[in-house]
């Protein structure tokens, strides 16, 4: 059944946002094609390909950071969207249909939460692909700097088991962080539904919730168990059991929440 | 065979009382009338049933089991208000049931469609309010559920779409479950119901069995409503 309600989530995120995803192609590529034809034998191509600091005008500066605030816009948008969803889910109008459907809280929980990781996946990988895209087509499909995203992308794959682990990392703490809002609207929804009241309330939770994560942090910090160095970066045994504790128990607080205490 | 059991189900607010030690049942293949003035309690029963909130006392089972999302399998409720996404046409409303719930009938569905004269290709959007209580009517009715909820079913509806709204009621409902309307309109529903239950201030001024009423009493359901609800 997890199957389905997957299924539903990315349905309900293709169905009401790919008039936006479509919207921020036509807008990358017009931009892109604004640069290309206005600014191709300016001197935006030797500063994108030697990086000198040679004037270009205004209005290059201003269109190619459009261009970049889209694309960062664009692999943000994801964690936004199912935030705001999570909230009408639980008390917009659809929510009657949500709450109908005869699966547990922790289903419909874990469903949203895939969903929205690898929709960020997804987007993430367009915006990497529109940033990509920018520097071929206005320096006309430079070799050298081909060369060097080539060589960046092979340096993935020349890493496995580092890419891999760092890929993993990143992932759980991006869920973690995306279920800690889960938690905290799930709580303000159980005290209120309406917005005035419900937004303090998370605002209050997420404190409280970070402070107590904070603490156990700086508890893991003083008793470590294990210490390691992987990738550069210095972690401990204690340390790497709270960060899976708190995904835990946000995990199983927001389902509880949901499946016992949200009135619609 | 009882479809539905409440036995002192009581329902709070913060302070407002919206439920009082409500004892009521329902059995197999009856259509049973909850009818009252705004605020006395009937989208809150309706609501504690369908699983969407929870009782502060009192215990609620539908066929034998305790409310929760294993109910919620037995249940086709109908909310009083759009629960549809804007963006769907009928055919993704019609997905989403046949994928989540598994008594979902897709036969009886396009039948009903067709008796309310909707096309799968229609966007939810576009429906006026009375279509989209049709089609919400048409998804409820086409589950095969042992409890149907319909929580004011005709509420902003013409008079010809209300015909066709009862008609298909009647068209819909099987003997092998019971159903449950709430509606202030009690000329129109008087017909469908075996069994009403007056509510007041979340407390049960009166119930009893339509037929009775009406031989016993000599009143129709809405003369006895005036009655019951005269200031």
């Amino acid at each position: 059944m997890l199957g389905r309600l997957l299924k539903f989530e990315f349905w309900k995120k293709w169905k009401s946002n790919r008039h936006l995803l479509l919207g921020y192609g036509l807008v990358e590529l017009v931009l892109l094609l604004i640069l290309k034809l206005f600014y191709q034998n300016s001197a935006s191509t030797y500063i994108i390909s030697t990086n000198s600091q040679r004037n270009a005008g205004v209005s290059f500066y201003l269109i190619t950071a459009l261009y970049f605030i889209m694309a960062g816009i664009l692999f943000i948008y994801p964690f936004i969207e199912g935030i705001s969803r999570y909230n009408k889910d639980l008390s917009g109008k659809q929510a009657a249909l949500e709450l109908m459907i005869p699966q547990p809280s922790w289903e419909k929980i874990a469903s949203k939460l895939i969903a929205t990781v690898c929709v960020t996946i997804i987007c993430g990988i367009i915006s990497a692909f529109t940033i990509v895209m920018f520097f071929f087509v206005l320096t006309n499909f430079n070799a050298d700097i081909i060369t060097s995203v080539f060589n960046a992308s092979k340096k993935v794959f020349e890493y496995p088991a580092e890419t891999i682990f760092s890929i993993i990392n990143g992932l759980f703490s991006y869920a973690s962080f995306y279920l800690l809002f889960f938690f905290c609207i799930s709580i303000s929804k159980w005290a209120s539904h309406k917005n005035k009241i419900a937004v303090p309330i998370s605002i209050g939770v997420f404190a409280a919730t970070i402070a107590v994560i904070t603490y156990l942090q700086s508890l893991a910090d003083k008793f470590p168990i294990i210490n390691y160095t992987f990738l550069g970066m210095s972690s401990s045994l204690s340390s790497v059991i709270v960060d899976i504790f708190v995904f835990a128990l946000t995990f199983i607080g927001a389902s509880y929440v949901m499946e016992r205490k949200i009135e619609y | 065979m009882e479809i539905l059991e409440c036995k002192s189900v009581s329902k709070k607010y913060f302070t407002k009382k919206a439920l009082s030690e409500l004892d009521l049942t329902i059995e197999k293949g009856k259509i049973v009338g909850i009818l009252g003035p705004n605020g006395s309690g009937k989208t809150t029963l309706l609501k504690l049933v369908a699983g969407l909130i929870r009782p502060t006392s009192g215990n609620i089972k539908v066929c034998g089991n305790e409310i929760g999302h294993k109910t919620k399998e037995l249940i086709a409720y109908l909310p009083d208000s759009d629960f549809l996404y804007p963006w769907m046409k009928i055919e993704d409303a019609k997905n989403v049931y046949m994928s989540f719930f598994k008594d979902f009938n897709t036969e009886k569905f396009h039948e009903m469609l067709e008796f309310m004269k909707l096309d799968e290709e229609m966007a939810v959007k576009g429906l006026s309010k009375g279509m989209q209580e049709k089609l919400a009517l048409a998804l409820t009715l086409s589950r095969e559920a042992k409890l149907i909820i319909l929580d004011e079913p005709l509420n902003g509806v013409d008079p010809v779409a209300r015909e066709q709204i009862l008609k298909a009621i009647l068209k819909g409902f099987s003997y092998e479950s019971s159903m449950i309307i709430t509606s202030h309109l009690i000329n129109e529903v008087e017909s469908l119901l075996d069994q009403v239950y007056f509510l007041k201030e979340g407390k049960i001024e009166f119930s009893g069995n339509t037929e009775d009423i009406r031989s016993e009493k000599k009143m129709t359901l809405d003369e006895l409503y005036r009655e019951v609800f005269a200031c």
